[in-house]
């Protein structure tokens, strides 16, 4: 199996750099969401139009009544037509555009890269891999771990959202649990062995989250741990 | 940035290189798999706050991606753009063709099935019954489909010239 593995990374050998980023996916997101409450908005409007004709035609004289899209608009009186969920012709909310986002720059990537290379709480050859790099509003540092297919992800940026609250493993089967340390709660996801993940959220409002998955030697989640809490990660 | 759009700013940052990857395999195009791994994403962003509540946010993810891939793959002017059976002309003899081309080449022949099945039991490496789950198919179906893709491979990879030895 882990022949076949290899001969399909061999399929991935001059992977061109990303083109895709995190604010395309969520304007994509948002535009999705957008589409869908603009569906659920029409479907809502159907329906009142389709029992306000239904009234208007019980409610007629007997006499055949006027032509039930005539009838249909004195009947449907005007708070219906605002009753449509609110949200698609509505500005996005302020929280997501007056947020003023964190700029990374080369020279704190560098920093943070001493930071947690220096704290050598990774297995040696990724932690001495480990490089950060300014990723959208914050940084972003990749290892891959050629023994077994694994990787390990290392993620510090400041949203400005609120504080995470679940776990993010990405596995089925990933054990949550949360951690306290150095005052900061940390929610952790055990997959297995080398397979863990931490994150956190600093007074600052700086995000620090790690993934660590097939690694080979295991990364532990009391390292991962260790690292998103250490001091000097804060970005403001 | 709202709590919502914080987490999933998150996840999207921890697996986007990821789900790239697993969707490059599944369609043999870079740009195609931005695309395809967009769609994933905005969809699960539609239903982020039910499902970051559980923890097999990934798993869900994985089968929007796959499915959404053979989706694609039935498409009309899909079938338009696939490669063909016949490989494109070379400028230089097929000795000189990498390993991954012939990799990419004999992956794109395989049915978007098929293909799928080879991507998450050997790449993905999921067991026989998490990939009928994504694929929404029969245990029975996935153990035959992974049989005859690895065949495949095997097949027009020898006649490639790259060998695949030693697998079942």
């Amino acid at each position: 199996m882990n022949e076949v593995t290899s001969l399909l990374a061999r399929a991935l050998d001059g992977e061109p750099p990303p083109e895709l980023t995190t604010d395309d996916v969520l304007r994509a997101g948002r535009g999705r969401l957008r589409g869908r409450r603009i569906a659920a908005g029409g479907g809502v409007a159907a329906a009142v139009m389709a029992v306000a004709l239904g009234a208007a035609a019980l409610t007629g004289d007997g006499s055949g009544g006027p032509d039930p899209t005539q009838a249909a608009q004195p009947t449907l009186p005007p708070s219906t037509v605002d009753s449509a969920p609110p949200g698609p012709s509505l500005p996005l909310p302020p929280s997501t555009t007056a947020d003023p986002r964190y700029v990374p720059h080369p020279s704190r990537a560098t920093q943070l890269t001493k930071t947690i290379t220096g704290a050598a709480l990774l297995p040696g050859t990724i932690n001495q891999d480990l490089v950060f790099q300014p990723y959208n509003f914050g940084y972003t540092a990749a290892v891959e771990v050629p023994a077994g297919g694994g990787r390990v992800n290392i993620s510090i940026y400041q949203p400005g959202g609120q504080p995470p609250s679940s776990c993010l493993m990405p596995s089925p089967d990933a054990v949550c649990d949360t951690r306290v340390r150095d005052g900061l709660t940390v929610y952790v996801g055990i997959a297995g062995p080398g397979s863990v993940s931490a994150r956190t959220v600093r007074p600052d409002g700086t995000w620090v989250a790690a993934l660590a998955e097939r690694t080979s030697p295991a990364v532990t989640v009391d390292a991962l741990v260790e690292l998103v809490t250490l001091p000097g990660l804060a970005l403001r | 940035m709202s709590g919502r759009d914080g987490e999933f700013a998150e996840y999207v940052d921890t697996r986007l290189p990821v789900m790239r990857r697993t969707a490059y395999l599944l369609c043999g195009d870079w740009h195609r798999a931005e695309d395809l791994v967009q769609t994933a994403l905005s969809k699960l962003y539609v239903v982020w706050p039910r499902l970051r509540a559980s923890a097999g946010i990934d798993a869900y993810a994985r089968t929007v991606l796959v499915r959404t891939s053979i989706d694609e793959s039935r498409k009309a002017f899909r079938r338009r753009e696939s490669t063909t059976s016949e490989p494109p002309e070379l400028s230089v003899p097929p000795s000189g063709v990498e390993d991954a081309v012939d990799v990419r080449r004999a992956l794109g022949q395989l049915p978007a099935g098929q293909r799928a099945v080879v991507v998450l039991r050997y790449w993905e490496d999921l067991s026989i019954t998490e990939t009928a789950r994504v694929l929404g198919r029969t245990e029975g179906t996935v153990k035959s489909q992974a049989a005859k893709g690895l065949a495949a491979l095997r097949e027009l990879l020898a006649a490639g010239r790259t060998v695949l030895e030693g697998q079942s």
